[in-house]
């Protein structure tokens, strides 16, 4: 078993007035060589946007993409012709593949938006870009993990370019979960939303992250009130 | 601190020129965009290039055969895949590449590092 701890207030920082963030990884100016990715999982940005302002148009190619919008709305628009807004409770996917503009703004005039950023490595290269976006199912999420993304068009929440999967639980009292890792080589990283948890004997606070690898399962207890995602990945 | 001269590798042109304005941006740094092959080799005979990054539009085939033919003729090259993630990702890539590089001390200057 190989674990990885990441308190909150480790995280690096940047405050550009409009934009605060906070990354669990190596991202923009900040650099630190020990926290560069959890396998293919590369950034997991913490966004805190500025009502009516955002990130104007740019490029990404080779890199999956999504979004999930915790506080307030984001509208997106890019060069495959999708506009959309993503509200709280959405959670988007952009496959950048061969490459694709697009900009994210915050959508309100009269509040801030905050929203989860979060950077995967493709398993195939130079891909026709694609768009999804889907509205999570709180229901399904209720005591239990739902799952959100996945590699497979077929199954629950949105699909994309690697062998990865991602659940979220919203758990109204304590609860010990069992994670079974789905693909053998996989690792699971654990971030917490709200509340705490505690995970392999491991105590988290909100915002917290612990990534672990060479096991088949994480055990996680899920505090009254919290709300845990769960990104696993290939670490290879 | 010596400047850093990166030629940026695509042949998506509105790509490519952002990237080459985004490592323009930065103090010290001096990116040039090429599109093709030819126009690359004729680049690095010209100038004193530290790094060769590819961006969009590259294929894995393609990236390891321009690879081995760079560091054919010139063997201390940096070779940097870019990840697509524009400002966000590309001075962390950099700096992960010219990190153990003999001469990384020489470009390495007020990056934000824990």
């Amino acid at each position: 078993m190989n674990t990885v701890l990441h308190k909150a207030d480790t995280r690096g920082t940047a405050n550009h007035g409009w934009l605060q963030s906070k990354y669990s990884f190596s991202f923009g100016n900040y650099y630190n060589s020990e926290r560069k990715q959890f396998g293919m999982l590369r950034v997991l940005n913490d966004d805190f946007v500025e009502a009516s302002k955002g990130f104007g148009k740019h490029p990404h190619d080779n890199i999956e993409i999504i979004s999930i919008p915790l506080e307030g709305d984001l509208e997106h628009k890019d060069s495959l012709g999708n506009v959309a807004v993503i509200k709280e409770g959405d959670l988007q996917i952009m496959s950048a593949g061969t490459g694709v503009f697009h900009s994210e703004f915050n959508k309100n005039s009269d509040r801030s938006a905050k929203f989860l950023q979060i950077w995967i490595y493709p398993n195939k290269k130079n891909v026709e870009p694609r768009y999804d976006q889907i509205t999570l199912n709180t229901n399904k999420m209720k005591n239990q993990f739902s799952q959100v993304v996945s590699p497979d068009e077929t199954y629950d929440g949105v699909w994309l370019h690697q062998d990865a999967w991602f659940h979220i639980g919203q758990f109204e009292k304590e609860m010990n979960i069992m994670y079974s890792i789905k693909k053998e080589g996989n690792g699971v990283y654990a971030f917490i939303l709200e509340g705490t948890a505690e995970v392999e004997g491991h105590k988290l606070l909100k915002r917290d992250g612990f990534g672990i690898w060479d096991v088949k399962n994480m055990n996680i207890t899920a505090s009254k009130n919290s709300k845990i995602l769960l990104i696993e990945v290939p670490m290879n | 601190m010596k400047e850093l001269e990166i030629i940026v590798f695509s042949p998506i042109t509105d790509m490519r020129d952002v990237i080459v304005r985004v490592i323009n941006n930065e103090k010290k740094w001096n990116g040039y965009g090429v599109p093709s092959f030819p126009e690359l080799m004729v680049l690095l005979r010209q100038r004193s290039i530290d790094i060769v990054l590819f961006d969009a539009g590259v294929s894995t085939d393609e990236e390891i055969e321009i690879s081995h033919k760079i560091k054919e003729a010139f063997p201390k090259i940096i070779i940097i895949q870019h990840y697509g993630g524009g400002s966000g990702l590309l001075k962390n890539e950099i700096m992960s590449a010219l990190e153990g590089q003999e001469s990384s001390a020489d470009f390495i200057d007020d990056a934000n590092t824990k």
